[in-house]
């Protein structure tokens, strides 16, 4: 079955949105969205830490224990993990899998390692891809702050040797548009791709998942801004964060043109008849 | 005080068992203490990562023969994922391993299966589950459920008998749980599969 994933990026103690992951924009409370998708049928939540700061390290445990206790779907966790002890760290606050981008794109050895220590399976990598002048994928770390000279066809084949469990792709180019997933991306590392995979960025609609799903090696998709931004528009919506950040889109929302109003159940419900496999 | 042991594997995340044994009213303990366990109303007992070293860690403790004695108490016991293998005969994971045998069997590889699957099988997967009301797992299902899987390996039982369902794996099928007496195991995470999971958590409290 394809999996469909909410992705919740977590910035301190709320939840976030930004395009092409800049501009982070606060929603809300992340625990709050979490039940609702789940209560929705989501398949997975992914909490991605993009700042990863040591300081607010504690505000990204707090969110993971609260709700692995009532949301009984797999948790994973992504964003400035650096260490086995990092990574303990996060499944115990309940957490069933990490993912790791910056710490593996400087040591990839560290994938191993953790692999080893807590089954292959349960150790995911998370690209940042984009193209650069020459035309060609190249990876990010940092949550897209930072370039590095690994292009993104190598990177594929070397991690999967140094046995991860799933990979991640987000498109930078893509995230937070709302106007179809990277294909272009998608193709070039197509045949190289052993485990299992997931697309993220871009979604605007239910079309766009069922065009990314019809490949078989698409696992799943994450959504984020789609889920999100029909969440908040929601009649019964509870506003509820804390004050920090930027704030003031929450007060003024509705300009989010490039995405359809629905949720998880619709769009599962859709793709069931166009014959894609979901969980209902 | 009655109360549910889960078996201290030294694993990380137990939050969503005890959250969803919780849910439905009961009290849990994680321990290895022998005394605590076999004085418990029933046992979880959970897994995650490799056959030996799940073994590893039940006889550091003793806990095999608690586990055993436990089950000859015709207390019920629920066993998950790496859990559900080790009640078996034994595994080929890394070298050949003894298990709990409790239950006649082999746990192998999905390598070994040769389907065009990719592994590890991580996912929902739909259960073929027997239609009887003597499967208590699943007595009050309507449909076929989706469960949660996350594993590289699987069971082999010896006997047909003790299997409850099973899961589509290429053209191949898995077997996905069990029942015999007492004794229930599940290779998916019932504490990861939304509500169709909590019903079987459920199902099995009942037993108490």
């Amino acid at each position: 079955m394809k999996r469909i994933i909410s992705r919740l990026d977590i910035k301190g103690p709320n939840l976030v949105k930004g395009i092409n992951l800049e501009g982070l924009r606060v929603l809300g409370d992340p625990d709050y969205f979490a039940q609702k998708y789940y209560e929705n049928l989501s398949d997975e939540i992914i909490y991605q830490d993009c700042v990863a700061s040591l300081y607010e390290r504690k505000y990204l445990l707090d969110i993971i224990q609260k709700t692995s206790s009532h949301v009984y779907i797999p948790i994973s966790v992504g964003g400035g993990i650096k260490s086995i002890k990092d990574i303990e760290k996060v499944l115990s606050a309940g957490a069933d899998k990490v993912f790791i981008n910056s710490a593996a794109i400087k040591k990839p050895r560290f994938l191993q390692e953790a692999s080893k220590e807590f089954g292959s399976a349960n150790i995911c990598l998370s690209i940042e891809t984009a193209k650069n002048e020459d035309g060609q994928f190249y990876c990010l770390s940092n949550y897209g702050r930072e370039t590095n000279n690994k292009k993104l066809i190598n990177w594929i084949y070397e991690a999967q040797q140094l046995g991860v469990g799933e990979i991640i792709l987000t498109s930078i180019s893509h995230e937070g548009m709302g106007k179809g997933f990277d294909k272009e991306a998608l193709d070039i590392i197509y045949d190289k791709i052993s485990v299992p995979f997931i697309m993220h960025g871009g979604a605007g609609d239910e079309m766009d998942i069922l065009d990314i799903l019809k490949f078989k090696k698409v696992s799943g998709v994450a959504l984020s801004s789609l889920l999100h931004y029909s969440l908040i528009t929601e009649k019964n919506f509870k506003f509820s964060y804390k004050k920090e950040g930027n704030t003031q889109f929450l007060e003024s929302i509705r300009d989010q043109n490039n995405f359809k109003k629905t949720n998880i159940l619709k769009i599962k419900k859709f793709l069931k008849k166009k014959g894609i496999e979901v969980r209902l | 005080m009655k109360y549910i042991s889960i078996i201290d594997m030294e694993i990380n995340n137990l939050k969503s068992i005890v959250g969803a044994i919780n849910h439905f009213g009961f009290k849990t303990i994680i321990t290895n203490n022998q005394k605590t366990i076999l004085n418990g109303s029933a046992i979880i007992l959970p897994g995650v990562g490799s056959f030996p070293a799940g073994m590893k860690k039940l006889k550091k403790k003793k806990l095999d023969f608690v586990i055993k004695k436990f089950y000859k108490a015709k207390k019920p016991i629920l066993a998950i994922c790496l859990g559900f293998q080790l009640l078996f005969t034994s595994s080929t994971e890394f070298k050949n391993t003894k298990g709990l045998n409790i239950l006649k069997g082999k746990v192998q590889s999905l390598k070994n299966l040769k389907t065009d699957q990719i592994i590890p099988n991580v996912g929902w997967n739909e259960l073929n589950y027997k239609k009887n009301k003597k499967n208590i797992l699943f007595k009050n299902f309507k449909t076929r459920p989706a469960v949660y899987f996350v594993h590289s390996f699987f069971v082999n039982p010896e006997s047909k008998q003790i299997e409850t369902s099973t899961i589509n794996f290429g053209k191949k099928k898995l077997v996905s749980s069990i029942q015999f007496q007492n004794l229930f195991g599940v290779q998916f995470h019932p504490e990861k599969s939304g509500k169709n999971g909590l019903n079987i958590i459920k199902n099995f409290l009942e037993q108490i």
